[in-house]
């Protein structure tokens, strides 16, 4: 039998060269992510006039998400005006789903996005509204994967369960930045006797800013709780 | 090399690339997706605070209480013995009721009172507050302390929240009030067309672990005063229009 060709032979190397590479980053990543998913803030359960009760995710998106640690709630103002918020530990890449996702099955259309400063200078949020085809219906959501520092990414285009590769590049920035992060995604749906809609988006943006101060306020005892067990597995 | 050859190497090129194309089509999605835009971009835009209108500074000027001031309305009433009348806002003055001294204003509907509020005014003279409400000088809920009801020179979106208590008699119940500037509109009456504030209002009274909301929307027109109030009374809906201008 004769001997294989020199190229052939040196691009099986390079194949498994490529393998390997791809195993060793599969199990950074994995693991770097299970560690980033290990955070799920605590959030306020009052923001000014709102109150906030617990209302869970429904099963069918958790498990879209890849059963992650996830918080949901309701918050509702005196006037029993709601924000629904969602907060979910940024364990792996499923967790990053497309925001709008689960609305589409409901029959909505993305007819917005814009990537707005919510929480000072370079700390997006992406902005979108989604339309319901059948009765117009609008409903106002903001998405943003918050660090555990308080800084945030608005991250676009994660439109649909084939968009896998920007999903796959928010979820690698997360794993490779050292920092934890969770996803938050809050919605309301608009009032038709709301004039310009001025009021839905006072509301959303409000809660919005509560969120982000509680979550950065919860960012900070966790980052000193993890300072405290590095230094105590140390000594140890 | 041979033209066969060629074409062969040509036809596999081709394979790989539409089949690179179809796995990152697969990978990346083949949505036209949204631009950073859309149709209806300006819905979720944060409202800019250059568009948000200001309230004249002087809260006498959006919400006067001089005494004898009278507001001549057309009261709107729903449900089936509903109907339409003439009713009237009058500032009678400085009165003490159920022991607080404030400004008293009357409400009065086919000529018999149904609601009597004490407004006091803070010592800037810019924020308005509510003492008490009732329906007859016997039957007062008091405030404690008294409600910030509206701030003069604050702009659409502005709130104002408060936790207290409220007193009837000797029962004293825990209560919590929200007042804001929801939108500034057009509002058109039999008296002519206003471009009014609009404060939304509500203040909540828990009793025996029942809560009993109080909702009110009042237009404030600046100069006029109101010219326009939506009320939920004993669940049941009534709306007021100015019917004349003050003079």
């Amino acid at each position: 039998m004769p001997a294989p060709h020199p190229t052939v032979f040196s691009s099986f190397v390079r194949l498994g060269a490529l393998l390997t590479v791809t195993a060793f980053l599969g199990i950074f990543v994995g693991c770097r992510l299970e560690k980033r998913g290990l955070w799920l803030p605590e959030v306020p359960t009052e923001i000014g006039a709102w109150t906030a009760v617990d209302v869970p995710l429904e099963e069918r998106t958790v498990a879209t998400l890849g059963y992650p640690k996830t918080l949901g709630r309701q918050y509702v103002n005196p006037f029993d005006e709601k924000v629904d918020a969602h907060v979910i530990a940024a364990a792996s890449f499923d967790a990053y789903h497309e925001p709008g996702m689960c609305m589409a099955g409901y029959g909505f259309s993305l007819t917005a996005e814009t990537f707005p400063q919510v929480f000072g200078a370079g700390n997006k949020a992406r902005a979108m509204v989604l339309k319901h085809d059948e009765t117009g219906i609008r409903v106002l959501m903001l998405y943003w994967v918050q660090y555990e520092d308080g800084s945030t990414t608005g991250r676009g285009n994660l439109r649909a369960y084939g968009d896998l590769m920007p999903r796959l590049t928010t979820g690698f920035k997360a794993a490779a930045s050292g920092k934890q992060s969770v996803i938050v995604r809050i919605y309301t749906f608009v009032n038709p006797n709301d004039p310009n809609i001025e009021q839905a988006r006072r509301n959303i943006y409000g809660v919005a800013r509560g969120l982000h101060k509680g979550i950065e306020e919860d960012g900070k005892q966790w980052r000193g709780r993890a300072a405290e067990q590095r230094q105590q597995e140390g000594r140890s | 090399m041979s033209h066969a050859s060629t074409s062969r190497a040509a036809a596999a090129t081709a394979a790989a690339v539409a089949a690179a194309a179809a796995g990152m089509s697969l990978l990346a999605g083949c949505s036209q997706g949204m631009p950073n835009g859309g149709p209806d971009v300006a819905m979720v835009r944060e409202v800019a605070a250059s568009s948000q209108v200001k309230m004249p500074d002087r809260a006498g000027a959006i919400f006067p209480l001089t005494p004898g001031r009278t507001l001549k309305m057309r009261v709107t009433r729903g449900g089936a013995d509903g109907g339409v009348v003439p009713g009237e806002v009058r500032v009678v003055g400085v009165r003490t009721l159920a022991g607080r001294t404030g400004t008293l204003v009357e409400s009065v509907r086919g000529g018999k009172r149904f609601r009597l509020e004490l407004y006091g005014t803070d010592g800037d003279g810019k924020t308005i507050r509510l003492k008490a409400l009732g329906e007859s000088p016997e039957r007062m809920l008091v405030f404690d302390p008294p409600i910030p009801v509206l701030k003069s020179g604050s702009a659409t979106g502005a709130d104002l929240l408060w936790n207290g208590t409220a007193r009837m008699g000797k029962a004293q119940y825990s209560a919590r009030a929200y007042h804001r500037v929801s939108a500034h509109v057009p509002v058109k009456t039999p008296s002519g067309e206003y471009k009014a504030f609009r404060l939304d209002s509500i203040i909540s009274v828990t009793a025996n672990r029942q809560r009993i909301d109080y909702p009110a929307v009042m237009w404030l027109a600046p100069e006029v005063g109101m010219v326009q109030r939506r009320l939920a009374e004993r669940n049941r809906p009534v709306e007021e229009h100015l019917a004349e201008r003050p003079r």
